[in-house]
C-alpha cells in the first residue's frame, strides 16, 4: 500500500531523512515512535507529499508520488490527522466533514451530508454536527478531524501525534476512535508517544532516530526485547514516566 | 442672522448630490476591493515581476496626495489621449487609491491564516483555487472585516474631493448652493451633518452585516 525506498530529505543543511525504507501492507497498522526531532513528522508528511523529497521513491497505492504524479488524487485517498487538528474554524463540524467530498469527489450535497452525519455518529459527535470548532473541546475537534479525513473514503490514514495537543483526560476518546479504525481494517501510519496504543493496536512498531529507522518489529518484540541500544534507551526514558 | 432655510430650500439639489456620492463611493469601493484582491495575490506571487509591480503600485499611491492622483487621471491622462468624464475619472481615481490600501489590508488578512489550515486543505486534495476560495479567503475576510469597513468609510468621505474636478456629488452641489445663496456657514454645516449621518449609518449597517456573516462562534 505504501512503499518507501531510500527516502532522503534535507531542511537546508539539516539531513532529516537519511535513506528511509518503509513498507506498509494493506490493513496494516504501523506505529512510528522515536525522540522528538528524529524526523517522524517529516517522514509521515512525505507520504502525501506535503514535504517534497530529494532522493528515493515513494509509491502510494501504485502511484509514484516522488514523480509528482496525480498528487491531488493520491492526497484524496490518504487521510491525514494533525496534532493541531486544523479544523476550518469558519465551518461547523458537518461542513468541515462534507467540504472535500463535495469539492473533490463531486458528491451531491445530500449524499455528502448523509455520509457526514454517519461519520460524526461513528466518532460519537452526532449531537455536535452544527457546532463550530471554537465551541468544541480539543478531543471533540480531533474526532471531527478524523471524521473529515474519513469522509474521503481514504485507503490510508496518517496520524501525526493526534493526541499530543490534548488535555490528558481527552486523550482516551481520540485513541478509542483510532483503535476502532484499526480494528475495522484501515491501513494506518501513526506517529505517537502513546506507548499503550502502540503496544495494543500496532501490527508493527518502527523506532526512528536521527533520520533513520533504527529498529522495527512486532510490538511485543520491540517493547519487551529491543535489540538496538538507542531503542532500549528511548523506551527506558518514555516508559518510566 | 443665520438663515437655515438656505440649505433646506435647495434640498433637492443637495439630495441629488448625496445620491451621486453614494453611487460613486459604492462603485469605487467595489472596484477598489477587486484591485486590492488582485494586488494582494500579486504581492504574494512567486513570480517576482508581479510582486514588483504590485509593490510599486502600493508605494506610489500611499506616498502621494489623493487630490493629485485625481488631477493626474482627470487632467493628466487626456494629454496622452485618454479622456474620461469627471464622474468616471473620479471613480477610477478613488478605486486606484483605495485599492492600494486594500492590497495591504487583504495581504495581511491572507497572511494571518496559519500554514496548518492550508496543509489540511492540501491533504484533503483541494485545488489551489478551492483552497483560496473556500478556506483562506473566507477566514481572511473575517479577520480584516473592520479595516475593510473603515476603507469604505474613507472612500465615502474621500469622494468629497471629487468636487475639485466638478463632480456633482454632495460637496460639489453644496458648492453650487453656496455660490447661489452665499449662506456658507449654514450650507456647509448642514452638509457636514449629512456626511456624519451617512458614515454613522453606513458603519452601523456594515457592522451588523459583519455580525451576520461572521458569527462569534466561528472565531478561532
Ligand atoms: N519546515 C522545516 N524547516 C526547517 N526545519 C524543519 C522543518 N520541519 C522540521 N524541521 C526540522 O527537522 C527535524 C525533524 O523534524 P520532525 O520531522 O518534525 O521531527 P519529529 O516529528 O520526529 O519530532 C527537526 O530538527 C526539525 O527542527
Ligand atoms: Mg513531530
Amino acid at each position: 500500500m505504501i512503499e518507501m525506498k531510500q527516502v532522503q530529505k534535507h531542511f537546508g543543511s539539516l539531513h532529516v531523512l537519511k535513506g528511509v525504507d518503509l513498507h506498509v501492507r494493506p490493513g496494516e497498522v504501523v506505529v512510528i515512535i522515536g525522540p522528538s526531532g528524529s524526523g517522524k513528522s517529516t517522514l509521515l508528511r512525505t507520504i502525501n507529499y506535503l514535504e517534497p523529497i530529494e532522493k528515493g521513491e515513494i509509491w502510494v497505492d501504485g502511484t509514484p508520488v516522488h514523480q509528482h504524479k496525480d498528487l491531488r488524487q493520491v492526497r484524496s485517498k490518504v487521510g491525514m490527522v494533525f496534532q493541531q487538528f486544523n479544523l476550518f474554524p469558519h465551518l461547523n463540524a458537518l461542513q468541515n466533514v462534507v467540504l472535500a467530498p463535495t469539492l473533490v469527489l463531486k458528491k451531491s450535497r445530500e449524499e455528502a451530508d448523509e455520509k457526514g452525519r454517519a461519520l460524526l455518529t461513528k466518532v460519537g459527535l452526532e449531537q455536535k454536527a452544527e457546532a463550530y470548532p471554537g465551541q468544541l473541546s480539543g478531543g471533540q475537534q480531533q474526532r471531527v478531524a478524523i471524521a473529515r479525513a474519513l469522509a474521503m473514503d481514504p485507503k490510508i490514514m496518517l496520524f501525526d501525534e493526534a493526541t499530543s495537543a490534548l488535555d490528558p483526560e481527552l486523550v482516551g476518546e481520540v485513541l478509542a476512535v483510532m483503535r476502532q479504525l484499526a480494528s475495522d481494517g484501515m491501513t494506518m501510519v501513526v506517529v505517537t508517544h502513546e506507548m499503550g496504543f502502540a503496544r495494543e493496536a500496532a501490527d508493527r512498531v518502527v523506532f526512528m532516530d536521527e533520520g533513520v529507522i533504527m529498529e522495527e518489529g512486532a510490538p511485543d518484540d520491540i517493547f519487551s526485547n529491543p535489540q538496538n541500544p538507542r531503542t532500549k534507551q528511548f523506551l527506558r526514558r518514555v516508559l518510566e514516566k | 442672522m443665520f438663515d437655515w432655510g438656505a440649505p433646506i430650500r435647495n434640498l433637492d439639489l443637495l439630495m441629488q448630490g448625496l445620491v451621486v456620492t453614494l453611487q460613486v463611493a459604492t462603485l469605487s469601493f467595489v472596484f477598489a476591493f477587486a484591485l486590492g484582491l488582485v494586488g494582494a495575490l500579486a504581492r504574494r506571487s512567486h513570480f517576482w515581476p508581479l510582486r514588483f509591480v504590485a509593490t510599486v503600485y502600493v508605494e506610489v499611491i500611499r506616498n502621494t496626495p489623493v487630490l493629485l492622483q485625481i488631477f493626474v487621471i482627470f487632467f493628466g491622462l487626456p494629454s496622452v489621449g485618454i479622456r474620461f468624464d469627471a464622474v468616471t475619472a473620479g471613480i477610477i481615481a478613488l478605486s486606484v487609491n483605495s485599492g492600494a490600501y486594500l492590497t495591504e489590508i487583504i495581504r495581511a488578512g491572507i497572511q494571518s491564516i496559519s500554514r496548518g489550515q492550508i496543509e489540511a486543505a492540501i491533504a484533503l486534495g483541494l485545488t489551489p483555487a478551492q483552497i483560496f476560495g473556500r478556506v483562506v479567503f473566507p477566514q481572511a475576510l473575517r479577520n480584516i472585516y473592520p479595516p475593510v469597513v473603515n476603507q469604505f468609510i474613507m472612500v465615502l468621505l474621500g469622494s468629497s474631493l471629487l468636487s475639485a474636478i466638478a463632480v456633482p456629488d454632495l460637496t460639489g452641489n453644496a458648492l453650487v448652493v453656496n455660490s447661489r445663496t452665499y449662506r456658507t456657514v449654514e450650507v456647509f454645516t448642514f452638509v457636514t451633518l449629512v456626511y456624519a449621518g451617512l458614515t454613522l449609518t453606513a458603519s452601523g449597517l456594515l457592522n451588523l452585516l459583519g455580525r451576520l456573516l461572521f458569527p462569534r462562534a466561528t472565531a478561532r
